[in-house]
């Protein structure tokens, strides 16, 4: 028995192969293309790198489409493991099975934003008549293959240490207890999540994106512990059920899904600014109000379930 | 650049040129077809089977006896139901009749809706019967020198879990199968709190040492098993048509595209960017892989659940079971799997052609 | 300043190797804004090559195009095309339309590049397939038109988005002579567009037509 017969991982690790040959050749013309790039040059070596490049950015574009919808993917293929994970209920169990499953799901969102500024610093290249951030996010993405081939080697180390036959936990074992940092309390995260909220957006709007990009770091992790212990008591309808990823299952409407997406997508627009400009020196600010725009839909729909609760049993959970 | 006029012309050109197009959109629709039906047939069985067993009592025990199954008795129910947690314990009645005229064994179930005179029986029991001459009723023999004359009320649709079966009332059952009135092949114990199921399926053993215990995830996760490893040695060997395909269709492509040469140094000329050709490949090839696409789900549903798959039928269920059909299911995962699985490296594969392409020289549209 | 201006321009081909062709040779040339410029030299004289050139199909080896003070011979794919969508119109020799796709499909061919709404198409189209007299045939498929129809249906395609200039490499190869007559006065129609018109051609038609700003001769890559 092997976990590698489940059709959906069959399929995975497929498109996963796909797009890692495809940036492997995007890989090669991207380092020919650092060697020997020289804008002011009329020869026609030149000009055949010029046409390359178009190759490459549309291989870099397909891979960033598909890598969005492998991630649901991935995420949706843990929760079929559940069944063969003794213990499992939902992808909590999954994905805590082995050492490797966390550090991956973080890693893989960590390359996604990064792929999301390549694809900004590229927009930005294409626009300008001279090419000149060429090389510079030929680096990023240089950076980024290597971060992708690792992330296969990791999705393999992982899928191959799920156990079989000894039992994990479920969400109800790990997060039961409240494995808060700096020993804070549920509510104390809950007040810091909205002090950060509002600190980000009052930053967005002084298009502060050095501040920007600290807040959103610090909020991101702070939204996944608020969601965790507190918001997601009130999705589930239940004090004492913790889980970042029950809510992604049918039962509760996959809300899971816009939750956490109304949360990365923000996070994005919010750090990104302060990347583009520390790499290629230019304000690109004007995605902070998207940070703004995704942030408070995000806390209005986790806020949503808790006043919907509070309405309807008059009391809080 | 992505604008509803360029879409139109995209289109444009796309049907003005659909016989290129005609190869991939039948061999793929083919491949997709047939990874399809599969998935279709093993899912539809699957669900069947999960169906059946939502029926059933959270655990269901089994009484063994040196390693054979044995009755159990309305003691065993008392016992059980001492046992916290659980809500009620039902005895069942089932077993199989042995058909010796044609060496077969039909399963004996019980439906208590029937009378005493009445059976069901599945479409392939029918058959069976008929070719035995019992066209309106059937004797069922009963050691040592007993007859039991039932009526063929009704012929049900065989399913995976009904093919094989006679349904009578539970009277009757005990009869054929000879089994005394307190006597039961299985006890179905109902447990209302879901936590509380792996605990008690731990306690009965303790109780009973004999007892075979199977709580309802456990038989799940063995049907998961059974199935999944079928899926998946079948896309495993899929892949390996895929990659083919791909191969053939790159070649293909390049052809097609050859030919093409003048008409994107044309379109270049014109303004198009290197960009905007890859973009309009792109879109070309994206609506020639949809449109397979749907074709081919159309297709296997038709051919699945209409006409019973015939032929592939045989890898799943055998020679003997000819009258099962399959029940309809809508799974969205598996279309969407199916998706991902073909058009998404069907795109990737016209990527490098449709880029030689849109980088051919522009002067080319002087000559 | 003029409307294009072009510096020591140099095509060369296989540069460096023992099939080296020198199609251009320091090319200067400075053409004004409403200017009708003819090129004329043989065949394989580079007049071609001049035109590519131009309208930034190519690079060239050395030297420079400057349109409206901007080097096009520098410039990216991206903007090297919408500088072709938006400036330049082509009339080529062999007329180069989509073969299977109408008349009217082939003209609004460069305008489906930008986003512009239904009723700004179909005046654009409308304006073009009437400059080039060819408002008719609209819905016929270019492959059932004549020589003469298929040039006037490669003019409104050039017209269609308004470039300033228009270029036409040997226009009236393929034409009889009524039809090239017809392109003589559709010349005039382009100077009354105050459009800058630079043909290339070694027909004698063209010679010692008053309407004419200049005429260049070219051979062998150089201009005599």
């Amino acid at each position: 028995m092997s976990v590698f017969l489940l059709d959906s991982l069959v399929v995975f690790l497929f498109i996963e192969l796909v797009i890692l040959i495809l940036n492997v050749i995007s890989e090669v013309i991207v380092l020919r293309i650092l060697r020997y790039w020289d804008f002011d040059a009329s020869n026609s070596f030149q000009y055949s790198l010029e046409r390359q490049n178009y190759l490459v950015n549309t291989i870099i574009s397909f891979t960033i489409a598909v890598k969005i919808i492998l991630f649901i993917f991935f995420v949706k293929s843990l929760d079929d493991l559940t069944p063969l994970v003794p213990g499992a209920m939902c992808a909590t169990g999954v994905i805590g099975s082995n050492i490797y499953g966390n550090p991956l799901l973080l890693y893989k969102i960590f390359i996604l934003f990064l792929l999301g500024v390549w694809m900004i610093i590229n927009k930005l290249d294409l626009a300008s008549k001279k090419l000149i951030f060429l090389k510079k996010k030929y680096y990023l993405f240089t950076v980024i293959f290597i971060m992708i081939c690792i992330e296969f080697g990791l999705e393999i180390l992982f899928f191959t240490n799920i156990p079989l036959t000894t039992p994990v936990f479920c969400c109800s074992v790990v997060f039961v207890v409240e494995n808060l940092p700096f020993d804070l309390t549920t509510i104390d995260i809950v007040y810091i999540f909205y002090a950060l909220f509002i600190l980000t957006i009052v930053s967005n709007y002084y298009k502060k994106i050095s501040i920007s990009f600290i807040l959103n770091i610090l909020l991101m992790f702070v939204a996944y512990y608020s969601v965790t212990y507190y918001f997601g008591t009130y999705v589930y309808e239940e004090p004492n059920h913790k889980c970042p990823f029950c809510f992604l299952q049918k039962d509760y409407n996959y809300v899971g899904y816009f939750i956490w997406g109304f949360l990365f997508v923000g996070v994005f627009f919010g750090i990104s600014p302060y990347l583009i400009y520390s790499i290629i020196e230019k304000n690109y600010e004007r995605l902070l109000k998207y940070n703004t725009l995704f942030l408070s839909i995000f806390t209005a729909l986790c806020s949503f379930f808790v006043i919907k609760y509070y309405i309807e049993n008059g009391v809080f959970l | 650049m992505l604008n509803k006029n360029f879409l139109n012309f995209s289109v444009k050109l796309l049907l003005k040129e659909k016989g290129d197009y005609l190869f991939s959109f039948i061999i793929f629709g083919f491949i997709i077809f047939i990874v399809t039906s599969v998935l279709l047939i093993s899912e539809s069985i699957k669900r069947d089977l999960l169906v059946a067993l939502q029926n059933e009592g959270q655990i269901i025990v089994k009484n063994t006896k040196g390693g054979r199954y044995y009755p159990l008795n309305d003691n065993h129910i008392d016992s059980l139901l001492q046992v916290s947690g659980v809500d009620d314990v039902i005895g069942k009645v089932d077993g199989y009749y042995n058909f010796a005229q044609d060496r077969r064994f039909f399963k004996i179930a019980v439906d208590d809706d029937l009378n005493d005179t009445s059976m069901v029986v599945s479409k392939d029991i029918y058959k069976i019967l008929k070719d035995f001459k019992y066209e309106k009723e059937f004797n069922f023999l009963i050691p040592p020198k007993n007859k039991l004359t039932l009526q063929i009320k009704d012929v049900i649709d065989s399913t995976i879990i009904s093919n094989n079966t006679i349904f009578v009332n539970e009277y009757i059952a005990r009869q054929i199968l000879q089994m005394e009135e307190d006597e039961y092949s299985y006890l179905d114990i109902v447990v209302p709190n879901s936590d509380e199921i792996e605990n008690i399926a731990l306690i009965i053993p303790r109780i009973f040492p004999n007892f075979l215990v199977l709580p309802n995830y456990e038989i799940e996760a063995d049907y998961d098993h059974l199935y999944y490893y079928k899926g998946g040695i079948f896309m495993i060997l899929y892949i390996v048509a895929l990659i083919s395909f791909f191969i053939l269709l790159k070649n293909q492509i390049s052809s097609v595209y050859g030919s093409k040469r003048k008409e994107i140094a044309i379109l270049r000329s014109i303004g198009f960017s290197i960009k905007d050709i890859i973009s309009l490949k792109f879109i070309q090839n994206f609506l020639v892989t949809v449109g397979a696409y749907f074709t081919a789900l159309m297709l296997s549903y038709a051919y699945v659940f209409v006409f019973n798959a015939p032929l592939l039928r045989n890898i799943f269920l055998g020679e003997i079971e000819k009258e099962v059909v399959f029940t309809p299911i809508f799974d969205l995962k598996m279309l969407v799997l199916i998706f991902i699985f073909t058009v998404v490296p069907y795109l990737a594969s016209i990527l490098i052609p449709s880029w030689r392409l849109a980088i051919e020289d522009v002067s080319e549209a002087m000559k | 300043m003029s409307k294009i201006v072009i510096e020591n321009l140099y095509k060369i081909y296989n540069e460096g190797k023992d099939s080296e062709f020198k199609a251009l040779k320091n090319i200067n040339l400075n053409i004004e804004d409403g200017e009708i410029v003819i090129i004329k030299g043989v065949s394989g004289s580079g007049k071609s090559t001049l035109l590519s050139l131009m309208a930034a199909f190519s690079k060239p080896s050395r030297g420079r195009v400057l349109v409206d003070g901007e080097n096009i011979s520098k410039l990216p794919d991206i903007f090297a095309s919408k500088f072709r969508n938006e400036k330049v119109g082509f009339i080529f020799q062999s007329f180069n339309l989509i073969d299977g796709l109408s008349v009217e499909e082939n003209v609004v061919a460069p305008l489906v590049l930008c986003s512009s709404s239904q009723s700004e198409l179909d005046s654009k189209l409308k304006n073009a397939l009437k400059l080039a007299n060819i408002e008719h045939k609209k819905e016929q498929n270019v492959v059932d038109l004549s020589g003469g129809e298929k040039q006037r249906c490669a003019i409104a395609r050039a017209l269609v988005n308004d470039p300033s200039i228009i270029l036409a490499d040997e226009p009236t190869a393929n034409l009889d002579r009524e039809n090239s007559l017809k392109f003589i006065e559709i010349l005039k129609t382009f100077k009354k567009l105050n459009k800058v018109v630079v043909v290339a051609t070694h027909d004698t038609i063209f010679d010692n037509l008053e309407f004419i700003d200049r005429y260049v001769s070219i051979a062998n890559g150089e201009i005599e």
